[in-house]
């Protein structure tokens, strides 16, 4: 079968050994290009992996939002849609894992510009996989935690690339974490009061409901 | 920290011609702000001069592209030059485009991209250092969505922008922790404004591939329309995020029918733990 095919985004992008075949294409190179390139890229694993890195934090203040956010989410891009339209006019089963360090979900180290290509790359991955829907394709994404042991990160890619759930999380994104994120969100919904009521335009956020996430609870 | 929404002082509200943009616009101005309102659209600058009339030389109207950093640099001389000091800055501005994510091209990732996300940095990039150094309370606070916490089918592009909008807010936020300047984010749901046409303001730097059937771009912005009319005023979310402002809220959203899709998110979240 094969390993996946990885598009590693920084130099510090968990190391997946020697199997996977790691993509590369010119820096610049543009959406349609990188897209034409997968397309013709042999994958019979059909699994395509991005390993993002941690990377170092950048402070907000003279960030190079170009190199540090716009270059890296456009590769990204390229590559991910790529590998979902291949895998979609194949019509075979597939996965694209987005492998993202948990800072993307919570980010309470220094205050980095790395967090936004993170966070933006999160919303890409959990759009994509709404958008692939009910398609024998699916996104996942686990986050790896900064020391994490190779074995174990190795297992968790194991696993979801075996059972595809929507989120893996590594062992520091634990639920006091989790509440503790969402707490002042809630608290600020509550204070907008309700808005005048909406015609129904049908079930929203379909993505998350618990039975399509795939958690072994669920 | 004291909060700069005092008469006497100036702010400066991209996208601020229309919709959300021009609601937070005439808030401030009713409060005694001096305003520069700035936007893309000479129509829409047209319109919001118009409409604001009664503030006077209180409001400024301003020809900014945000994703134009050559833009951004005059605007800051602007600044500089007529008021001396900026206190709120409003990074409003965004293009509302939806569809396949797995479809779109490079102009449509592009075009989304640099205006809903480059146009918040270019921003910060600009004039927070202004606003650091004058040392007078100063507030960032930029428009994010709802989409920018929950996704869609039909959204990711935009969705991938705004998620990285709100993390730029959150981040900025805790750097400036005990700065005279402190930063927000505005999560709207539905508001009533003119982003239903906004496939048809694409500049030509980023045009579509195909031109768009005019039959079905006009059944879209009719469905569109006809939800938003229902949504919530423009002004009134003017008047949340003046609130939002003097009470230096992280986070500010517009409609709170929408907790049950955060819900969701937040749910897969928690029974993804140790699974
Ligand atoms: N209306 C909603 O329901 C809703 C929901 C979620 C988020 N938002 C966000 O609210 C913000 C304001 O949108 P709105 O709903 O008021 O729409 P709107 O069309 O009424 O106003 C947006 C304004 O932004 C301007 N603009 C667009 N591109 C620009 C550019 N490159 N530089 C400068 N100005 C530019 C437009 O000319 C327009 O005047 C956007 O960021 C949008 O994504 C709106």
């Amino acid at each position: 079968m094969g390993g996946p095919l990885v598009l590693a985004l920084g130099a510090d992008a968990p190391f997946l050994g020697p199997q996977p075949d790691y993509f590369a294409a010119e820096a610049d190179a543009g959406i349609a290009a990188v897209r034409a390139q997968i397309e013709a890229m042999p994958v019979p694993s059909n699994t395509y992996l991005l390993a993002v890195g941690t990377g170092d934090p950048v402070a907000i203040d003279g960030a190079d939002w170009t190199s540090e956010v716009l270059a890296p989410l456009r590769r990204a891009f390229a590559f991910a849609t790529g590998a979902a339209r291949k895998l979609r006019a194949s019509g075979d089963r597939g996965s694209i894992v987005f492998l993202l360090p948990s800072s993307a979900l919570l980010s309470d180290g220094p205050p980095s510009a790395r967090s936004v290509l993170l966070r933006a790359l999160l919303g890409m991955a959990e759009a994509l996989r709404a958008e692939l829907g009910s398609s024998p394709v699916r996104t996942s994404i686990v986050f790896h935690a900064v020391g994490e042991d190779p074995i174990e990160l190795g297992a968790r890619l194991e696993h979801a690339v075996a059972e595809r759930p929507m989120y893996s999380l590594s062992a520091d994104l634990d639920g006091a974490r989790i509440r503790g994120y969402f707490a002042p969100l809630f608290a600020a919904i509550d204070a907008a009061g309700a808005g005048p009521p909406l015609p129904d335009i049908g079930p929203m956020a379909m993505v998350y409901d618990l039975d399509r996430v795939g958690t072994r609870r669920s | 920290m004291s909060h700069p929404v005092h008469p006497g002082k100036t702010a400066l509200v991209t996208g601020g011609a229309s919709g959300i943009g021009l609601g937070i616009a005439r808030v401030l101005l009713d409060a005694g702000l001096h305003v520069i309102v700035a936007d893309v659209r000479a129509d829409h600058l047209e319109t919001a001069r118009a409409a604001l009339a009664e503030a006077g030389d209180r409001a400024l109207f301003l020809s900014l592209d945000v994703g134009n950093r050559d833009d951004w640099q005059r605007a800051r001389e602007t600044v500089e030059e007529r008021y001396g000091r900026l206190h709120i800055l409003c990074l409003n501005a965004g293009v509302g485009l939806l569809g396949s994510m797995i479809d779109s091209d490079e102009a449509d990732w592009m075009w989304s991209t640099i205006v809903n996300l480059a146009g918040v940095t270019n921003g910060v990039d600009a004039l927070l250092p202004h606003m650091l150094a004058h040392g007078e309370p100063g507030h960032v606070i930029a428009t994010s969505s709802m989409g920018g916490l929950i996704v869609a089918n039909d959204g990711g592009i935009y969705s991938s922008a705004k998620f990285g909008v709100v993390a730029l807010m959150e981040e900025l936020r805790r750097a400036l922790a005990g700065t005279s300047v402190s930063a927000s984010v505005l999560c709207p749901a539905a508001v009533n404004t003119n982003i239903f046409d906004h496939v048809r303001m694409r500049p030509e730097a980023f045009a579509a591939k195909s031109v768009p059937d005019e039959r079905m771009l006009e059944e879209a912005e009719a469905f569109a329309r006809g939800i938003l009319s229902h949504g919530r005023s423009p002004l009134e979310v003017g008047e949340m995020v003046r609130a939002a402002i003097a009470a230096d809220a992280p986070y500010v959203f517009t409609d709170s029918a929408v907790r049950p899709t955060l819900a969701a998110r937040y749910n897969a979240l928690l029974a993804s733990v140790g699974a």
